[in-house]
């Protein structure tokens, strides 16, 4: 059984995957990424349900959470992170291509630590997941229970 | 109204009255008339009466003085003799002789009841040699006494015989006389004397009334008639008529009527017809009122009160007055009229409400079926938008980012073709990241509910003039601006309409030195109208309209950057603040962009 990730990554998009992946990996980061390709997947993992069933214990030190998915999206699987008192604690980065203000309002609402607009242009993405992984997942004092070997 | 009528009348009665009084007035002359003749018809019946005594007196005393026994010195003889005498006749109280030296040798009276004669009668008869009278008191009693001469055979006066009337005899020869009542007779001796009168004799008869002015309207007026105040102050019309022995007046006989008595049967006629007339004006004002109630008042108070049970809105009620052809009839039945055809209006107008309830009803259905038709698609456009903003541009990102990998890829470092294609998809999804950008912002505009407040334009142009100046810090730019007005929008919104404008001005002013832009404003009591004027690169005013429809450009895309949306979004945002929007150019030669923002309107 492989240690957890530092990270996890819940995106359904196998492109946008493969992109986000890519600029973690000018960060140095791609190595500690754990990928759910839906939120059912994503809740399943955290909460150690079914198949995840047997995953350690440690928590993720960050979440990027994209917000349109198929089953359950992503402002659910925020909401139930956020009303769970063992993940509660676990920052919470939306990463979306919706620029709505809806979206972003909900999120706030919901709890989100941070929310970032993918920018089309890959450079300036690239950017934006240096900064964040720089903060959240090195250095941000994690809660208590988050993995921290590396 | 009912006085209206009563006045009427009354007028009318007025002539009628005029009449009668002018017809009294007449009768009252004839009546006047009458009475006159009347009065001196019953004066001379009285004089008649009484001259019969004064006659009676002279025949007697003539008779008896042509016996011896009158020139008799035997005393007792001779008193006999009268006493004889004085029973054959019974019109007189006392017979008797007087000596000339005013002594009474004899009379009837019985001894020692007379002493000295009446000194005016002997007088009076000895002056004239002939019969004469004159009134003789003693003590309570009042009478007349007639003289006569006893001549001697020398022809001189002997003596008088005298003869005294009963008295109260000429008053009652008056009373047979049919007085009208009020009236008086009276009977004076050509001295002034009152010998008789009726009624009321006791009162008067004896009184020497010589130097009242009603004896000296006698003695002026003989045998005339006059109207005067009597002596008992009662006015009269008096008729005088004297009563003559040997052409010497002895008697003045009087008899007045009162004026009132004398005109009584004119007033009273007067009176009659006054009371005539004013029954026939009760009647007739009764009738005026009678008339004016059924006729006029009862119909005209029907359609008062049916007016206002109308007015109340009962429009049942009806003045119910069908028959009858004076005016207020016809009124009534024409109110009626109108009364029915209003509320057969109201019916129809029920009816027209009803249908219009019904009506609204099915419009508030399909409204509400449109609003949340509308509800529906305005749901679906969002969803659309939704999924334009992420959907869409994640393929691009996609395009973008892998296009960008390749180019930071060290195989294809060196190949300046490669680069050169991965550079124009890059560019390609970079632009149409900014149409897709844009068309969202535009179709956000018209749904965002607005804002509204007070909007300084002064303070928003000049942070959105240094904002877009700052973006091209190398430019000379002479910016002339007004100062501007608050109004009342959307300050975000308002801030987007200038921003675009002022954008355009210094993009299109580019290659100008100095670019010159001027903003100004020119208010009236409705709107403010703002421009935007530059020394640019203008347009062909062919064009002006299209300068704002959506992704509509006048230029290529590689003179001057854009998407074409900005005139589009400032019309859009205008509009909703109830203004308008146009532009004015040349090519070459500058443009003015103009907008106007309603003062009246509350934007929406």
């Amino acid at each position: 059984m492989r240690s957890l990730n530092r990270i996890l990554l819940v995106e359904d998009n196998a492109r946008d995957v493969e992109l986000s992946l890519a600029a973690l990996a000018e960060c140095h980061l791609a190595n500690e990424v754990t990928v759910m390709r839906d939120g059912a997947d994503a809740l399943d993992y955290l909460f150690r349900r079914g198949k995840f069933g047997d995953r350690p214990t440690e928590n993720p030190a960050v979440i990027l959470l994209d917000l349109k998915m198929p089953k359950v999206d992503g402002l659910e699987v925020l909401a139930r992170i956020k009303q769970s008192p063992e993940l509660q604690m676990i920052p919470i980065v939306m990463l979306t291509s919706s620029q709505e203000e809806r979206d972003l309002v909900e999120s706030y609402k919901r709890g989100v630590n941070a929310y970032i607009v993918k920018p089309i242009d890959f450079d300036q993405f690239v950017e934006a997941v240096k900064q964040l992984g720089l903060f959240w997942a090195i250095l941000n004092q994690p809660p208590p229970g988050t993995a921290r070997h590396l | 109204l009912k006085a209206r009528l009563l006045i009427l009348v009354l007028l009318l009665l007025v002539p009628a009255f005029l009449l009668m009084l002018l017809g009294n007035l007449k009768r009252q002359r004839s009546e006047k008339a009458l009475a006159r003749e009347q009065v001196v018809t019953l004066s001379k019946l009285a004089a008649a009466n009484e001259s019969y005594y004064v006659r009676q007196s002279r025949q007697q005393l003539a008779t008896m003085t042509q016996f011896p026994l009158v020139l008799m010195q035997d005393r007792t003889l001779t008193e006999k003799g009268l006493k004889t005498l004085k029973r054959l006749q019974t019109d007189f109280h006392d017979f008797g002789l007087i000596e000339t030296n005013g002594i009474i040798f004899c009379h009837t009276l019985g001894s020692n009841m007379l002493q000295s004669a009446n000194p005016s009668l002997l007088r009076k008869v000895v002056e004239a040699r002939d019969f004469a009278g004159t009134i003789f008191k003693f003590e309570s009693t009042v009478s007349l006494q007639f003289g006569y001469p006893i001549f001697g055979t020398n022809g001189r006066i002997a003596r008088v015989m005298y003869a005294s009337l009963k008295p109260g005899l000429l008053s009652a020869a008056l009373t047979n006389i049919a007085l009208p009542a009020g009236a008086v007779a009276s009977v004076f001796d050509s001295e002034g004397n009152m010998l008789a009168r009726s009624p009321d004799p006791d009162q008067w008869v004896g009184k020497q009334l010589a130097s009242t002015p009603f004896f000296q309207r006698i003695l002026a007026d003989q045998g005339g008639v006059f109207e005067a105040a009597g002596l008992d102050g009662v006015e009269r019309v008096y008729s005088v008529s004297t009563v003559v022995d040997q052409k010497r007046p002895v008697l003045h006989v009087t008899v007045g009527i009162p004026r009132s008595a004398a005109f009584a049967r004119a007033r009273d006629k007067f009176a009659g017809n006054l009371i005539l007339a004013l029954l026939t004006v009760a009647l007739l004002l009764f009738a005026a009122w009678w008339y004016s109630d059924r006729i006029f008042l009862r119909p005209a108070r029907a359609v008062v009160a049916a007016a206002e049970k109308i007015a109340g809105g009962d429009l049942k009620a009806r003045t119910g007055l069908i028959k009858g052809k004076t005016e207020i009839h016809r009124l009534a039945a024409s109110f009626d009229q109108m009364a029915g055809s209003l509320e057969k209006r109201q019916t129809e107008l029920q009816h027209a409400n009803l249908e219009i309830t019904s009506h609204n009803a099915q419009l508030e259905r399909r409204v509400a079926e449109r609003t949340s038709e509308l509800q529906t698609l305005n749901a679906e456009l969002e969803a659309f938008s939704y999924s334009v903003s992420h959907d869409l541009r994640a393929p691009l990102r996609h395009m973008h980012g892998f296009a960008q990998m390749l180019r930071n890829n060290s195989k294809f470092q060196e190949d300046v073709a490669v680069q050169k294609k991965l550079s124009a998809i890059i560019d390609a999804a970079k632009q149409m990241s900014t149409l897709i950008d844009d068309l969202l912002s535009f179709s956000r505009m018209s749904r965002q509910s607005l804002t509204v407040g007070a909007v300084d334009l002064s303070r928003l142009v000049a942070e959105v003039v240094e904002e877009v100046a700052a973006r091209e810090p190398g430019r000379a730019i002479e910016w002339k601006i007004e100062l501007l007005p608050q109004v009342r929008g959307d300050a975000a919104l308002l801030r987007q309409v200038w921003l675009n404008l002022i954008s355009n001005a210094v993009k299109y002013t580019r290659g100008r030195n100095p670019a010159v832009i001027e903003i100004s404003v020119r208010q009236t009591d409705a709107e403010a109208v703002f421009a935007i004027r530059d020394n640019g690169v203008g347009f062909d005013m062919e064009y002006a309209e299209k300068l704002f429809g959506v992704f509509q450009r006048l230029h290529h895309a590689d003179e001057f950057e854009g998407t074409g949306i900005g005139l589009a979004n400032v019309r859009r945002i205008v509009a909703r603040h109830g203004g308008r929007t146009w532009a004015e150019g040349k090519t070459g030669e500058g443009a003015t962009f103009s907008f106007s923002i309603s003062k009246l309107t509350n934007p929406t």
